[in-house]
């Protein structure tokens, strides 16, 4: 575990200084859930090492839903604060699928798969998650991601990677919800406090959002980083 | 991949029929973006099956925060909604297309 995060931090040194890795990142927690004919438009970012190093992860993504089953989005990332102005880091396309209708079963399951490439340098990656959900009682929400990731080309080390993700949900109300969240994988260990909420407009446009505060659990994960997102659904 | 994702699929889907039961199967249909009945009533404690039957030509959305459900009904389709166990109360949904007309509530009694 440590020589792979040696392996990984030196790859996110070689992204500062202008190569372009995809990798996974403390970007959300995935819930298994397809909502049919969803069309969305997203913009998310993770600031990483607050007050520190400081790096801006954005993705932009559009999705579809091409049914109650799957859906599938296609992102753009880019990077700022460590370059003049911005620079591309890569793409990535992804498809959710909705395995478990909600509540049919003791939990509910979904599969994510996705698909990345980096902009400047020969890296790609496939990752392959298992999405789940418990509703529990008292308006809380259990969700989880476990995430098997490999990357591969010629200008970083091919590796296989892991990843876990959890959050831990309470529906207060539709426009304010607390979260607890956890990311735990080959580079960062970090947990921390999150706010989600949806605003409604008429007919099924609706944005949701998400904002959390993320401390580093050891040392080679940054003390503080911020994460955030906007979907715009319609 | 694909041997990987179809064992991933089948051990859910032999967990999923492990841990299955039969549940109280309900009806609703959409008519003219109204919902029919539009108060039903279901024992408390108890998962439940709804099957929601859109009438109407265009699409409905079933949505409820109070229920946490949100589903997508096409016009002349039907879907399967599963809810609770619940304990006693009200709870409201409505359809999200047309939520003037199409409201209704689940009230969930012992």
């Amino acid at each position: 575990m440590h020589m792979n995060k040696y392996v990984i931090s030196s790859a996110l040194l070689l992204t500062a200084f202008g190569a372009t890795q995809v990798h996974a990142e403390m970007n959300r927690v995935y819930h298994p859930y397809v909502e049919q004919n969803e069309r969305e438009l997203e913009y998310g970012f993770v600031l990483r090492d607050l007050g520190g190093d400081e790096v801006l992860l954005n993705r932009a993504g559009m999705g579809y839903a091409w049914n109650d089953k799957l859906f599938t989005e296609v992102y753009l990332l880019t990077e700022s604060l460590t370059h003049e102005g911005e620079q591309i880091r890569g793409y990535e396309a992804e498809v959710k699928w909705q395995i478990t209708e909600q509540g049919e079963y003791w939990a509910d399951w979904g599969l994510l798969l996705e698909a990345g490439t980096a902009r400047d340098i020969n890296s790609h990656e496939f990752a392959a998650g298992i999405l789940w959900e418990k509703e529990l009682a008292s308006r809380w929400v259990a969700t989880a991601n476990a995430i098997a990731e490999y990357e591969y080309g010629s200008d970083i080390e091919d590796e296989f990677e892991t990843a876990l993700r959890g959050q831990l949900r309470y529906r207060y109300s539709i426009a304010f919800e607390p979260a607890l969240e956890f990311y735990l994988d080959d580079q960062d260990w970090a947990a921390g406090p999150a706010l989600l909420g949806t605003v409604k407009f008429s007919g099924r446009k609706q944005m949701r959002w998400e904002l959390g505060l993320l401390f580093g659990l050891d040392a080679d994960t940054p003390e503080t980083s911020l994460r955030g997102g906007i979907e715009f659904e319609f | 991949m694909k041997p990987i994702i179809n064992c991933i699929a089948f051990m859910c889907l032999i967990f999923c029929a492990i841990v299955r039961a039969e549940v109280p199967t309900f009806t609703i249909e959409i008519r003219d973006h109204l919902f029919f009945p539009s108060q039903l009533i279901i024992p408390a404690n108890t998962k439940v099956k709804l099957i929601v039957i859109n009438r109407d030509a265009t699409p409905e959305e079933f949505e409820s925060y109070e229920l946490n459900r949100e589903k997508v009904i096409m016009g002349g389709a039907k879907a399967i909604i599963f809810v609770g166990p619940l304990v006693p109360g009200d709870y409201p949904f409505f359809g999200e297309f047309n939520p003037k007309t199409a409201q209704g509530i689940i009230r969930v009694e012992n």
